[in-house]
């Protein structure tokens, strides 16, 4: 012990001059030092994102991303390469073992030096973010400060990119101990850095690269991590044991052959440690499939916000029906339950509608939830042990499908060819999917997405085909395949909204004459069950989502009414009737002429082919105008969508002067009304602001929207939304 | 019989089996002694000096320091040994004081011991200097404090003269020998240098194409290949040989005889005059130089 110390301080002496340290401040500095310039320059932007979780955490968790994904990784490349570098020139390793220290003791305090050198970048780190955010705060920022600090969180993203950094540093302390020279070594830093990159670009992880851990430490937001440290670490670990072993066994003997293959008991040495690491590595790399608790199902949750909600609803996202009200006290919430929940998709959403989550769920599984949310923003925070399963829910695996749609138009035989390869990939990145944490889903889940990754890919082929009937046999082929896969539809598959279309796709006719009635027909024709519940719940959805007319729209509902065996979905297609009632869709609006800020005047009728969304304000609360802006802004690229603003004051001139002094940018038409009270009268409308939804036609979708301080707003936008 | 601190018995070594750069060499080392291991460039001795060191691996136990296994003495016992191998290591962005002071941490030394080796080799005032900056010499001279830093039993000194003045070179042969007389200090040192070591060498060895053609003290070689010789220096050499029983014509202007009998010498002086022989010098050739040209010819 006393001997490595020794050599560790000698090693410390030996970096003097070097400019580490300073290379450390520099690196460090760059993210919070961005940060702040960034904001600087978007400091007068009207609508700041973001939720202000503490004014540390927030810089904290903004930056630690980049900092050890990137300039931690870049520093030990150059940390490692210098300090190397010092004994490659001038007979400095001659030198070192020519004193009374055993060659281990030499190689372990270099690498103890590169250690000791990334411990005092990570506290430049914290040092500078913590100085960068504070500074922030008290000279630009127009946001209220909340000094808190979560002393927890801070260790826990100091622990995991220390332990994060130790194969890299072993690994990049062998390469630059092997190779004498100074490029190679750092092009093959680089390279894992270039790795890295590809491997956010890909959405895959290169564990089998030693400078991947912090990317796999810090892929996922720290809060959301279901342990303190996780597999990066483990992975970390891993490649430092066998770095610093190949590595001293590489220097001590000062040759590959000599320290490797030199006679049968070296031979057989090697043979026994490649065994070993490449066991201790398909043992850490394995993926897990997380166990659900067993016979309870729990949830619980933590919310800081300032108005706290009453309680949480539990939700089955396909029935949109409430399973538990789950009471929040002191701004926590917890539930437990022993009854039999189907593996589903679920969705938790707080009562005063500022944020929701969704879930897949199912027995025995457990979720905790870490909820912040302003007026602004809301971030949800989860751990899981269906992590694998929320992942890969969201993730959509038949892209290709319309690019190879347009390379191969003019081909179809190439198509239905490259559309199988495509398929192919597809399942094979299903079933190999694993997260960051190295979870995978569960094999129920599994079926589940490949079904519906099949429905994606048929549907896809269904599409080219009705336009080119060339390629018949290919096409044939690939959809005989395509089908093999939904010879039996998992429960999840027949809940699935894209799997019950495909299905109605298939019935309706070719001819298109009374396709309604032979779909209908068809569904009716079978078995008693959830397909044909799904299938006929759809259709009628599908049906009246087309049908502007309320009356109409009841009379469709109430033909299918009895048909359903599972009385869920019947409750769901009077909520959805309900719904649409009380939002008036369907009925004109009245016909108005507003005047822009020109004098010109502007209809609804100008906005033709688009869904409105229309804010209207008094001149005695403009509080929630900037919000409103920020949701226009968020949906800009939409082109369908007509982001109108429409000031009810009666002076024309002082709306003149308020937007004046606060422009709106060009995705926000502000406009004034003339005559707004008796527009507000015959409307019945008693308070501002009011969001009111006008469809494609100028009738109204939805004559009292929730405001963009609602999530219900952006679920609402989405569902309107097209390119 | 007299303590070895190096004993080298039947050394062969070489980086490929087919290619032994050191053939069979065996070397005593005497506790007390400086010890010359000459030979030219390529010849072998720096490799004989790392092999010493153990940088080089040596497998078949032929290697003892202080009477152990090279194997088992090291690391431990570096702390008693001193070196300069080669060209001399340091860290030249550090100052003299911090190379020294590096391995003064190494070695647990107090920095007394720096300040003293330091002001031994004349390096203390630019003790704070970067050694990049450094002269040849100086770093020479650093390199050598380096080297007597933890005032060692043993000193193993390879070339240590290279780069210095011809003032310098006599400062530091001055300076081992008196480490050597003060403290009896072992210093076993290689040079191609052959004057340098002549003059203070106690024992030697002569290394030439990987094998020791000679070791012992500098007495046994004298004795071993001791033959006189005398260098007569004329106009027309080639015409007066005949006059001169075994002569050997070097060239036109040299004749070498082998005595050292000063009568013998005053006679063919005397032959050569009277012959008409306009004699230029006679001078004796008999040094180590010479010693060291006849061995590595002969092989």
């Amino acid at each position: 012990m006393n001997n490595i110390i020794k050599a560790t301080k000698a090693e410390w002496i030996k970096i003097k001059g070097l400019g580490l340290i300073y290379t450390a401040a520099g690196l460090t500095a760059i993210s919070p030092l961005l940060e702040f310039v960034i904001k600087f320059f978007s400091r007068n932007i009207p609508f700041p994102t973001g939720i202000s979780i503490s004014v540390f955490e927030d810089s904290l968790t903004d930056n630690s991303g980049n900092f050890a994904k990137f300039f931690i990784i870049l520093f030990i490349i150059l940390a490692s390469n210098r300090i190397c570098q010092i004994d490659h020139k001038n007979g400095g390793w001659l030198l070192m073992e020519t004193q009374p220290v055993s060659k281990l003791n030499i190689y372990l305090a270099k690498y103890l030096n590169i250690v000791f050198l990334t411990l005092i970048s990570i506290c430049f780190f914290f040092l500078f973010t913590y100085a960068f955010s504070a500074l922030w705060q008290l000279t630009f920022s127009k946001t209220e400060a909340v000094w808190g600090f979560d002393v927890g969180l801070a260790i826990q993203i100091f622990v995991k990119m220390f332990v994060a950094s130790l194969g890299i540093s072993a690994f990049m302390m062998f390469v630059s101990m092997v190779i004498p020279g100074y490029i190679w070594p750092f092009m093959l830093g680089i390279l894992g850095l270039v790795l890295n990159l590809l491997s956010v670009i890909r959405k895959e992880f290169y564990p089998y690269s030693p400078l991947h851990s912090e990317q796999l430490a810090f892929d996922q937001p720290i809060r959301s991590l279901n342990t303190f440290l996780g597999y990066g670490e483990a992975i970390s670990v891993f490649w430092a044991i066998v770095s610093l072993c190949i590595g001293y066994l590489w220097y001590s003997k000062k040759s590959f052959k000599r320290a490797f293959i030199f006679n049968t008991k070296t031979i057989g040495r090697t043979l026994a440690i490649l065994l070993v690491f490449a066991g201790l590595y398909y043992f850490i790399q394995k993926p897990k499939q997380l166990k659900a608790n067993g016979e309870k199902t729990i949830i619980s949750g933590t919310i800081q916000a300032k108005e706290l909600p009453e309680s949480i609803d539990l939700m089955d996202a396909e029935f949109k029906s409430v399973i538990a009200k789950i009471p929040v006290k002191d701004g926590k919430f917890s539930w437990e339950s022993k009854d039999d929940l189907p593996l589903g998709m679920y969705m938790l959403r707080a009562n005063n509608n500022k944020f929701n989550s969704f879930m897949v769920l199912g027995k025995g599984d457990y979720y905790h939830f870490d909820v912040f949310y302003n007026d602004l923003d809301n971030e949800v925070f989860t751990k899981t042990n269906r992590k694998a399963e929320l992942q890969l829910a969201n993730m959509p695996f038949a892209n290709e499908t319309n690019y190879l749609s347009q390379l191969y138009r003019d081909s179809p035989e190439e198509y239905y060819k490259e559309a199988s390869k495509s398929f192919e990939r597809s399942i094979a990145k299903i079933e190999g999917f694993k997260t960051a944490e190295n979870y995978m889903a569960s094999d129920d889940f599994l079926q589940y997405k490949v079904q519906n990754t099949a429905v994606a890919y048929l549907s896809a082929i269904n599409d080219f085909h009705s336009k080119s009937s060339k390629g018949e046999d290919k096409y044939k082929e690939l959809e005989t395949k395509l089908k093999d896969y939904l010879k039996e539809p998992t429960s999840l598959t027949l809940s699935d909204p894209s799997y019950a279309n495909y299905v109605l796709k298939s019935f309706v006719p070719n001819d298109s004459q009374n396709a309604d009635s032979v779909v209908i027909s068809k569904i009716k024709a079978l078995e008693k069950g959830q397909l044909k519940d799904k299938l006929l719940s759809t259709h009628v959805n599908n049906l009246i989502e087309n049908e502007p007319n309320l009356v109409k729209r009841k009379l469709v509902v109430n033909q299918h009414l009895d048909s359903f065996t599972d009385q869920r979905y019947k409750k769901a297609l009077l909520d959805v009737l309900e719904t649409q009632k009380s939002a008036l869709r369907g009925v004109p609006f009245p016909e108005v002429v507003f005047t822009n800020a020109e004098g010109k005047a502007v209809t609804i009728g100008d906005f033709k082919g688009k869904y409105i969304i229309m804010e209207l304000w008094s001149d005695e609360n403009t509080k929630i105008r900037p919000l409103f802006e920020r949701r226009a802004s968020e949906n800009r690229w939409y082109k369908n969508l007509a982001f109108v603003s429409v000031n009810m004051g009666r002076d024309k001139q002082k709306w003149s002067s308020y937007i004046k002094e606060n422009p709106s940018a060009d995705y926000v038409k502000n406009v004034w009304l003339e005559n707004a009270g008796a527009f507000l009268e015959n409307a019945q409308i008693n308070t501002l602001p009011r969001f009111i939804i006008l469809d494609t036609s100028g009738n109204i979708y939805d004559f009292d929207s929730p405001g963009p301080d609602d999530i219900r707003f952006e679920e609402t936008i989405s569902s309107i939304a097209s390119y | 019989m007299s303590e070895n601190i190096i004993q080298i018995n039947d050394l062969t070594f070489g980086f490929t089996p087919k290619k032994q750069i050191l053939k069979n060499i065996s070397l005593n080392v005497p506790k007390g002694s400086i010890y010359g291991f000459i030979g030219a460039n390529g010849a072998g001795k720096s490799t004989t000096m790392r092999v010493i060191l153990g940088v080089y691996p040596e497998v078949n136990h032929t290697v003892k320091v202080f009477g152990e296994n090279i194997d088992s003495a090291y690391p431990n016992s570096f702390s008693k040994i001193g070196t300069l191998i080669d060209y001399p290591a340091f860290y030249d962005h550090l100052s003299g004081w911090d190379n020294l002071n590096t391995l003064a941490t190494l070695r647990q030394l107090p920095s007394e011991n720096i300040e003293e080796a330091l002001h031994l080799v004349g390096m203390w005032d630019a003790r704070n200097i970067k050694m990049k900056r450094y002269s040849l010499g100086m770093k020479q001279r650093t390199a050598i404090a380096m080297a007597l830093l933890s005032k060692p039993e043993l000193l193993i000194l390879d070339e240590p003269v290279n780069g210095l003045d011809p003032n310098g070179m006599v400062e530091i042969r001055e300076l081992l020998v008196e480490l050597n007389k003060k403290t009896g200090t072992t210093i076993f040192i290689s040079s191609h240098l052959l004057q340098e070591l002549e003059k203070m060498v106690t024992h030697l060895a002569i290394i030439a194409d990987g094998e020791v053609k000679f070791q012992g003290s500098k007495e046994q070689l004298s004795s071993k290949y001791g033959f006189d010789k005398v260098e007569i220096k004329l106009k027309n050499a080639s015409e007066y040989i005949q006059y001169i029983d075994f002569a050997i014509l070097i060239d036109n202007s040299t004749i070498e005889i082998n005595t050292g009998d000063p009568q013998v010498i005053a006679a063919i002086n005397k032959t050569l005059v009277n012959k008409g022989a306009d004699v230029y010098r006679i001078n004796a050739v008999e040094s180590f130089e010479k010693w060291f040209m006849e061995i590595t010819k002969k092989n």
